[in-house]
């Protein structure tokens, strides 16, 4: 029996479901020097705007119970930095390229859409930053914010586009209709949970910028469940994100509807660990005689 | 001494085993480790990133500046601060370890001036490290170490490089009666070298003073800096700090953890 791991979003296939997420990967050159990144099924980009973005003031992250909060804020160089230096680096993995790019006004999501359109394999839309002050995850609260955003970027792009959603909503899944809705491509989520953590002493809280975006395995049953929901309510390939440590933990995001995954703050624990997810997941197929993905998606009992 | 380029050295996870690990002082411990296949150059003022063990609970791995390294062999001075500490602190002998590294960049050496290693507490660490070196190259060198009260810790620096060693204390229990930034200017004056360079690695209070220092007299210095890491190899850019005189963050675990005192504010 051959096993097969690949997938598609859209027209594009990748050759395995294990994507490096966005933020947690640079822009795979680092990660290249201590592992082959060319064996993932993708790598998404830190997030890439407009203009250059020096970032949120330290202490930057705080380790929690089984995870950590993060408050970055969109640091990068910009687009044209992006094209001129990461790119070409990035081009030579063997590897999709996903581009994540985030904007303050529709115009700036556009702009990037625009740009990066046939230069990168697909294009990830981060509507779910809870660290910025002006656009970041308020395009991903509201519905109508979130329509018009993605129709935007669809109307100027002719390769796949996926939404990243945030948590910090009351129903995930509807804003992942309106995504499908809107002609998006796939959806991924979760991004980070907005939360807090004090200094006892100072009365301060730990994070520079005030409030950051927990990750980690703290996080993973609610990732799991957000994507269970909203799985059973599009019918576009879910991206399953949050909490990812090993292939015990995909393998319950495919089982919960998934077809991708992310692998974010576990590459912080061990810069490979992407990797070892992947030889996880192919490891367990193969000893439950199961051939391809598809049979194992959604098939979680429910009663 | 001459800088090695980081990108030469192998970033990697190694699987340590722990030779040995006693208590030098209270709540300072000195980790021997092995590390087998480990052959990569490592410069003084890099660091490592440990993992706790295998639980999610500490999540994140904790960096450590090496203390000494010989081949397959290195040394890690930890002080227990806080959970994660506290768990490493208690391997024993034969015990496994996740290592990455070898981290970041070392300390450069100019060889046209006279090195002051100017160390606070735990500060020690690299520049015990880098002091090693230079005591093997045969160089001359003054080291200044400062803490709050003689320690065992103090008693080993004075015992491995004698009369190069410099010590204030805050209670006057072993050197000066003094604090070592208000120390430093007299014991800079009390060097017969012109031209020095000053390398600095403690409490940031402390490291701001010497800077301070530095600038005042014309010496050029030298910081290792300490700072929360998630990955320790400049993917998160969790552990920025401020540039110096523009505007914008540079990561501590890879433009760093040392930097000339003009790049960086903290």
């Amino acid at each position: 029996m051959k096993l097969d791991l690949s997938t598609k979003i859209g027209t594009v296939l990748f050759k395995n479901p294990v994507l490096a997420a966005s933020g947690t990967s640079g822009y795979g050159a680092i990660l290249n020097d201590i592992f082959d990144v060319s064996q993932l099924g993708g790598i998404i980009t830190k997030s890439i705007t407009v203009k250059p973005r020096k970032g949120n003031p330290p202490p930057r992250i705080i380790e929690t119970s089984c995870g950590m909060l993060n408050s970055i804020g969109l640091e990068n160089r910009g687009i044209q930095y992006f094209l001129d230096e990461n790119l070409p680096r990035l081009k030579t993995f063997k590897t999709n390229v996903i581009a994540s790019i985030a904007g303050n006004s529709d115009e700036e999501y556009a702009m990037l859409a625009e740009t990066l359109n046939k230069q990168v394999d697909a294009i990830e839309v981060n509507i779910s930053c809870p660290n910025v002050k002006e656009g970041g995850m308020s395009f991903g609260q509201e519905l109508h914010s979130t329509r018009k955003v993605v129709e935007t970027v669809k109307a100027v792009s002719s390769i796949p586009i996926i939404v990243k959603l945030t948590p910090n909503v009351t129903r995930i899944e509807d804003f992942a209709k309106v995504c499908e809705e809107s002609g998006a491509d796939a959806i991924s989520l979760v991004n980070t949970y907005k939360g807090l953590s004090i200094d006892i002493r100072s009365r301060r809280s730990n994070i520079g910028a005030f409030t950051g975006g927990l990750s980690g395995p703290a996080i993973k049953p609610l990732a799991l469940y957000a994507v269970w929901k909203t799985a059973k309510t599009v019918g576009i390939p879910v991206i399953g994100c949050g909490g990812v440590m090993n292939y015990v933990d995909a393998i319950e995001f495919f089982m919960a509807g998934a077809s991708f995954i992310e692998i974010g703050s576990a590459t912080f624990r061990e810069p490979d660990a992407s990797l070892k997810i992947l030889r996880g997941i192919k490891q367990f197929l193969e000893d439950e005689n199961i051939c391809c993905l598809n049979d194992i998606k959604g098939v979680i009992h429910e009663c | 001494m001459k800088q090695v380029s980081t990108r030469m050295s192998k970033v990697r996870d190694y699987r340590a085993v722990v030779l040995s690990n006693r208590a030098i002082d209270d709540m300072v411990f000195l980790m021997e480790l092995f590390l087998p296949d480990f052959d990569v150059p490592v410069i003084p003022g890099q660091f490592v990133m440990i993992q706790i063990d295998e639980s999610y609970d500490p999540f994140l791995r904790r960096p450590y500046s090496i203390f000494e390294c010989e081949n397959a062999t290195m040394k890690i001075l930890l002080k227990v601060v806080g959970r994660g500490s506290e768990i490493i602190s208690r391997k024993t002998e034969n015990d496994k370890i996740n290592i990455l590294g070898p981290l970041g960049t070392g300390f450069t050496d100019d060889e046209k001036r006279y090195p002051v290693l100017v160390a606070g507490g735990m500060g020690i660490v690299p520049l015990w490290f880098l002091a090693t070196r230079m005591k093997q190259k045969g160089m001359d060198f003054s080291l200044v170490f400062g803490e709050l009260t003689a320690s065992t810790l103090g008693e080993e620096i004075g015992k491995t490089f004698q009369e190069k060693v410099l010590f204030v204390t805050d209670d006057g229990t072993r050197g000066a009666k003094a604090t070592v930034s208000d120390a430093l200017p007299s014991i800079v004056d009390s060097i017969s070298h012109e031209i020095i360079s000053i390398y600095s690695c403690g409490p940031s209070r402390m490291m701001q003073k010497v800077i301070a220092f530095g600038e005042k007299s014309d010496i050029p210095v030298f910081v290792s800096l300490e700072a929360r890491m998630a990955c320790g190899i400049g993917v998160c850019l969790g552990c920025s700090v401020q540039r110096k005189g523009a505007d914008g963050f540079v990561t501590v675990c890879k433009k760093g953890p040392v930097f000339k005192s003009d790049k960086v504010v903290f």
